[in-house]
């Protein structure tokens, strides 16, 4: 009998991960937005340069992929919470399609399911950095040489700095998940890190040194800077188009498709539902038409943030190969020395990079791009919710532990009226997000502001309403942040 | 020639459904949502601004440790 089961192979490295212990008490209401933010605001202080590497003077490869993720090239959050997000994507689905059983009602399984996730999520940051050392990612590029001694010592420095932050990073996805804070770990430092991303093209006022002198990050402040400098016309041209940060089209964009993000989350199917018990007692259970929220486009930019980051690796270290190149070819962006872009292969195909000798491929590239991203998305919707537990199945068991029914349906029937919406809820939602995703980047070429705004808005919606359900039970009003923020509502 | 016909299907039922779906919805109204889009627009753009006074953080901290 094969007895061992997948699931207990993570036992022996249980004792060796540092854990969060569960709280003994739930925190209340103050301890929880506390934890959240002081998480939050930590995360977005290890924001540092790595040690041994020259962060003014690396190429980056995945500037569009880097928003949603919440990553920052060559410095310590070089992956973001990609390994984490990656890992639970991956055993989630591994367990919800059953290739490994998981008791999800035991304790004890869900926790080697945890450890499980958090393992693969280190190996997975160290197998990235690996790679990338190997690559010659992390190596100064000056424009005379490229050709730096090569030492094993700041590699290895490299590659214990990232993997020891992604641990960091997955034990405070895990604080928040733990119910010392709020919402899905993860969605949180998404969140803050595209809100950050995109006050700080609005309005961030340090300047950086470019092709075209010193810049503002902020294209509002570069716009008032171009009004005092320049010609009216020229200046406010100028702050339209420029290319080296957000520019004010990329920035109405991106506000356009939030707002329209905004209109479909609000978007939903009441379906009514009336107490076992109390005969009087009736109220609506809201289906929403973005039933899967951000997970859909989140998984797909974990897809190709993964696809990037192997196949830029493979093709730097096996430059020799002939056949490598079919996979993806990078350039270095001559003009700025700051990026590399893809020009051909099949990444080309899937990316938004613009950047082609062929004319062909850039016509054909902006529809492949739009049909990986939906298929992918419209894949990942339409088994997500069996996966995750929340299919309409598992929704009727929890109606009937909490003894409530849908109006006119029986058990049985609750169920079967559940599947019929919930499958064409989350397709559809993932459905219109994507197109909107993809409306936005291919619009304004905005290098993933335009997909990590939505994602980080569509996260901040889903915590936001763990914190509001938080709110009405234990009584929100009463905590000291609900004295302060009450009085405005 | 049958099978043909399933893929053609597919796509033309997803958007049978999903316009169904979304003409069922309730939506939002314009004052419910124009609400939502201050509140909203506010705390995302508060959490930004926070961020962003942290990201400033970073630069006497890269002066000191580089």
């Amino acid at each position: 009998m094969s007895g061992i089961r997948l699931l207990d192979l993570a036992k022996p490295f249980v004792g060796l991960l540092p854990e969060i212990e569960l709280p003994y008490q739930s925190a209340d209401f103050d301890e929880k937005i506390v934890y959240t933010i002081a998480a939050a605001a930590l995360y977005s202080l290890c924001g540092l340069p790595l040690n041994n590497v020259n962060i003014e003077k690396i190429a980056d490869p995945f500037t569009w992929l880097r928003s949603p993720l919440a990553s920052q090239s060559g410095t310590l959050l070089e992956f973001g919470v990609l390994p984490i997000v990656t890992a639970g994507f991956l055993w989630q689905i591994i367990a919800g399609f059953r290739l490994i059983k998981v008791n999800f009602e035991s304790r004890s399984d869900r926790e080697l399911f945890q450890s499980l996730q958090k393992i693969t999520a280190v190996v997975l940051a160290l197998i990235y950095s690996v790679l990338l050392c190997f690559a010659g990612y992390f190596d100064s590029i000056d424009g005379f040489t490229n050709d730096i001694t090569p030492s094993p010592w700041p590699k290895l420095t490299i590659v214990l700095q990232l993997t020891g932050m992604s641990l960091i990073t997955s034990l405070f996805v895990e604080l928040l998940d733990k119910n010392y804070g709020f919402g899905p770990g993860a969605l949180v430092l998404i969140g803050t890190s595209a809100a950050t991303q995109l006050s700080s093209s609005i309005i961030g006022f340090t300047s950086e040194k470019t092709s075209r002198g010193y810049e503002s990050h902020g294209a509002l402040i570069q716009l008032i800077k171009n009004i005092r400098n320049k010609p009216l016309g020229t200046a406010i041209y100028d702050a339209f188009t420029r290319e080296n940060f957000g520019n004010l089209t990329q920035i109405y964009i991106v506000f356009a498709a939030l707002s329209a993000v905004l209109y479909l989350g609000n978007m939903r199917i009441e379906l009514p539902i009336k107490s076992a018990k109390v005969r009087a007692m009736s109220s609506v259970y809201p289906v929403k038409l973005l039933y899967c929220g951000a997970l859909p486009l989140l998984f797909t930019y974990t897809v190709l943030y993964n696809a990037n980051i192997f196949g830029f690796c493979f093709t730097q270290i096996f430059k020799d190969s002939k056949y490598i190149s079919l996979l993806g070819k990078w350039e270095l962006n001559d003009f700025s020395l700051k990026t590399y872009d893809l020009t051909s292969g099949f990444l080309y195909f899937i990316s938004i990079s613009n950047k082609s000798s062929n004319v062909l491929y850039s016509l054909i590239r902006p529809i492949t791009f739009s049909i990986f991203i939906t298929l992918t998305s419209y894949f990942f919707a339409k088994n997500w919710a069996n996966v995750s537990g929340s299919a309409g199945k598992d929704l009727a068991k929890q109606f009937k532990e909490q003894e409530i029914a849908l109006v006119g349906h029986r058990d049985v029937g609750a169920a079967k009226e559940l599947n019929k919406v919930i499958p064409v809820a989350s397709v559809t939602g993932s459905f219109l997000i994507s197109s909107i995703a993809i409306g936005a980047e291919s619009l304004g070429f905005c290098k993933g502001l335009g997909a990590g705004c939505i994602i980080g808005l569509m996260s901040s919606l889903t915590c936001l309403e763990t914190i509001m359900t938080e709110w009405q039970q234990n009584n929100g009003a009463a905590s000291q942040f609900g004295k302060v923020f009450g009085g405005q509502q | 020639m049958a099978e043909f016909e399933k893929l053609t299907e597919a796509p033309v039922e997803f958007i049978k459904d999903g316009s169904q779906f979304i003409s069922k919805c309730t939506k939002p109204s314009k004052k419910e949502y124009l609400r939502l889009v201050r509140a909203v627009g506010l705390g995302f753009l508060m959490m930004g601004v926070v961020g962003y006074a942290i990201k400033l953080i970073h630069i006497p901290i890269r002066y000191l440790i580089v």
